[in-house]
């Protein structure tokens, strides 16, 4: 079922490093990161041995940098016309599908370990936690990976890299706000109150935020995973839907 | 025609599957977790456990939140929920309390929970 699930991850990884994708990326991600946390997390000033305003960041940078890495996944694919020639190899569907999002989600996690100067400077000037920095680190790799699931879907439903990124951005920050009132004044009038409760259950923000104070509850891995295996599966039957059009 | 009859269905079903998912895990799964903080501030020390066991006369927690102050908190909600469990000994954590009164957890604005050890 997963044959060629190998080549293609191996595929793609390789890909972003051919082109400038994974420099750029890569660098910008860190400056940014370093000015979400120096200059507008305070960091120092807080005086505190933690990374909290460093991880606090995490969502809103992802919230425009991996729409950035997920729209090409199948957008460029069905631009350029190699789609065909993909869906044509002996590769399952699934495996084109998962290949492609573990590649990218390795490579959002190179990313985030680059990070890494920052842990040992606060390990150097204080004595912080590391038990709820490595908590941290893991839901910031599982919160990526849930946005690059849903913009993976996003990427598949259109042909053109621009929509799907703003289309990943939009459905993004709704799940991130999900439970936050924007979101849920627009379901507050029609839906029913249990659908509604679910929906503000459905906040990447407060499942990560959960995970970052150093509580690993099973329910937020679950969460995490069932947004990265619902929205690839759906990725799968997009791409079959779109498929002869 | 019928591909995409059956892509549509497929969507539905995986719309109410992740539903389903998130709201089973969120009940089946209340006390499934790890304290990873070195000073394990989510656990109780063996010390407080041992005065908790230590007292014979009946404890009294009353924990007051106001769903409507929190409607667009998520997080407060979120904590309120973990303080209850807790209360309930149902988290993992502070199960030391053996038999409290659990109450129906959507009576706003306030709720109490009542221990005797």
């Amino acid at each position: 079922m997963l044959r060629g699930l190998r080549a293609v991850f191996l595929r793609e990884l390789t890909g972003y490093f051919i082109t400038p994708v994974a420099y750029v990326f890569i660098v910008i991600f860190l400056v940014m990161a370093g000015v979400f946390t120096f200059q507008l997390g305070r960091w120092f000033q807080a005086e505190q041995a933690d990374l909290r305003a460093f991880f606090d960041a995490h969502p809103w940078l992802y919230l425009f940098l991996i729409p950035a890495l997920s729209m090409r996944l199948w957008a460029e694919e069905r631009k350029s016309g190699t789609i065909e020639l993909l869906l044509t190899l002996p590769v399952s569907r699934s495996a084109a599908v998962i290949g492609k999002f573990l590649a990218a989600w390795a490579f959002a996690v190179l990313a985030l370990t680059l990070t890494f100067p920052v842990w040992i400077t606060v390990n150097y000037l204080g004595n912080p936690d590391n038990g709820v920095i490595l908590a941290s680190y893991l839901g910031s790799a599982l919160m990526a990976g849930g946005f690059l699931a849903v913009g993976s879907l996003m990427s598949a439903i259109t042909n053109s890299q621009v929509i799907a990124f703003i289309l990943s951005l939009v459905a993004c920050f709704a799940f991130l706000l999900a439970g936050y009132s924007p979101v849920l004044e627009f379901f507050q009038g029609w839906a029913p109150q249990g659908i509604v409760d679910a929906i503000a259950g459905f906040s990447f923000l407060t499942h990560f935020q959960t995970i970052s104070r150093g509580e690993l509850a099973a329910r937020d891995l679950v969460f995490f995973g069932s947004v990265i295996g619902v929205f690839l599966g759906a990725t799968g039957v997009v791409i079959e839907m779109k498929k002869g059009q | 025609m019928s591909k995409r009859l059956l892509g549509a269905g497929t969507l539905a079903a995986l719309l109410v599957l992740f539903f389903a998912i998130n709201i089973l895990s969120n009940t089946a799964l209340r006390g499934a977790r790890i304290d990873l903080t070195q000073d394990k501030l989510y656990t109780l020390s063996e010390g407080a456990r041992a005065i908790a066991r230590g007292i014979d006369e009946p404890i009294s927690l009353t924990f007051y939140f106001s769903r409507s102050l929190a409607v667009d908190r998520p997080d407060l909600r979120g904590r309120a929920a973990r303080v209850q469990e807790a209360l309930e000994g149902r988290s993992g954590f502070g199960s030391f309390i053996p038999s409290l009164s659990a109450r129906r957890r959507s009576r706003p604005p306030r709720r109490a929970s009542r221990a005797s050890p």
